[in-house]
């Protein structure tokens, strides 16, 4: 039986292209009337702009009457990943959801507490992402988070983890880990999140709302970040990821109210800054890679 | 043809009407077949074997059966409601259960045009 895409149908015992035929037959009919209402609509608006529109006056902001001094940041990044510094990014789509992949180089890693903003932040943070969740009924951080090597909050409720030992980030899914001893000896930084992939498979989790989605996940052996710019569920995430090759992924915070930015070569990829009815809970917290 | 799907292995067999299978979707190197009222029976094949199975055995039946995707075989009788941009298709039984399954953008777009386009016909 001939392969089928995820975005293709076929009705078991007919040929999958008459249906493809159809609904192009169809969706072309729709095309072309689209098309020519456009068409009407933008011959109209050009007669009024001839008869009607007179010189616009220039904008305050207008780009053409403003001078600037400011020199353009521009860094080579060397091809080579060893003398990279910084984040490398690509976009890729699975299962029609866009994906933005970023890859650290040569970077310090380490978690962060209190509200943190890409204006005021020290300028050698590349990627400063929401880490562990916060109980919105008194505020605490989510089952385990060690900070410096100190407890903050404790708890396996959720199995997956991340450890940040001496610039090392190593995430897994288990409900014990010596990597939580490891970080308090070390002076290191852990968290949990919900588990996302193990062993290249999903993890199901009992949330199933949509919601922009991040993860920190391992691929060949690499930590990278994964992130979405539409709105997922956490299945069908974890689907995208296990299709892209991942072999283990945690999650990180998602949502529509988050905060956090990632500089991706000399370009600010993702900027959240969302405007909250108050301060932030004081428990926010980051993970964080600088320079 | 009697309008059974069975689903013999060399340690169980499974004997199923056509029209009591709502949708079977993929689980691996497994497959979940639903059944109305929730049941759900794991079968030990890929999907792509059970559609072959659907293809060789249901006779006319088997164009009830629409291959969604590389991971959804659904009952096209059991079709309630389709949100393309939600991904959302929405199957429900005679018991008024219904079921949501996810499918890409694309793929709901056909199914929706081949509805449409079959509703007209007739």
């Amino acid at each position: 039986m001939k392969e089928i895409s995820d975005n293709e149908i076929r009705v078991i015992g007919t040929d999958s292209e008459d249906v493809a035929k159809a609904s192009k037959r169809h969706g072309k009919a729709i095309i072309i009337a689209a098309i020519v209402v456009a068409a009407a609509i933008i011959a109209a608006l050009l007669i009024w702009h001839h008869n009607v529109i007179k010189s616009p006056e220039k904008a305050f902001f207008d780009s053409s009457t403003v001078e600037t001094d400011a020199q353009p940041n521009i860094r080579t990044i060397d091809s080579d990943p060893d003398t990279i510094v910084g984040i490398t990014m690509r976009d890729t789509t699975v299962n029609d959801i866009p994906l933005k992949i970023f890859t650290p180089h040569n970077l310090h890693a380490r978690l962060h507490v209190g509200e943190l903003n890409y204006a005021t932040a020290d300028t050698n943070i590349v990627l400063a992402l929401q880490a562990a969740d916060i109980r919105a009924d008194n505020l605490e951080i989510v089952s385990a988070f060690v900070l410096n090597g100190e407890t903050l909050a404790k708890g396996s409720s959720k199995l997956g983890y991340c450890a940040l030992i001496n610039d090392t980030v190593t995430i897994g899914v288990d409900s014990a880990t010596a990597l939580y001893e490891e970080a308090i000896e070390k002076g290191g930084d852990f968290f949990r999140q919900y588990p996302l992939v193990k062993n290249g498979n999903i993890v199901e989790n009992k949330i199933k709302n949509k919601a922009i989605r991040r993860a920190l996940a391992e691929i060949d052996g690499h930590i990278t970040v994964v992130a979405t710019s539409s709105r997922e569920s956490l299945h069908d995430f974890a689907q995208a990821l296990v299709d892209i090759g991942v072999n283990t992924a945690v999650n990180l915070v998602g949502g529509n109210l988050i905060s956090g930015w990632v500089v991706a070569g000399d370009s600010l990829v993702i900027d959240e800054q969302p405007i909250l009815n108050g301060p932030s809970p004081n428990n926010i917290n980051f993970i964080i890679l600088s320079k | 043809m009697s309008g059974f799907l069975v689903i013999s292995t060399a340690s169980d067999l499974l004997r199923v009407r056509h029209d009591s299978i709502v949708y079977i979707s993929s689980d691996g190197n497994y497959s979940q077949l639903l059944l109305p009222g929730g049941e759900m029976r794991l079968l030990t094949m890929q999907l792509g074997q059970v559609e072959k199975l659907i293809d060789n055995q249901l006779d006319i039946h088997r164009h009830n059966f629409i291959r969604i995707g590389k991971s959804l075989i659904i009952n096209r009788n059991y079709i309630f409601y389709i949100h393309i941009n939600r991904q959302q298709l929405v199957l429900k039984d005679n018991d008024g259960n219904q079921y949501t399954i996810q499918a890409s953008k694309e793929a709901l777009r056909q199914l929706k045009t081949l509805i449409e386009t079959e509703n007209e016909r007739n």
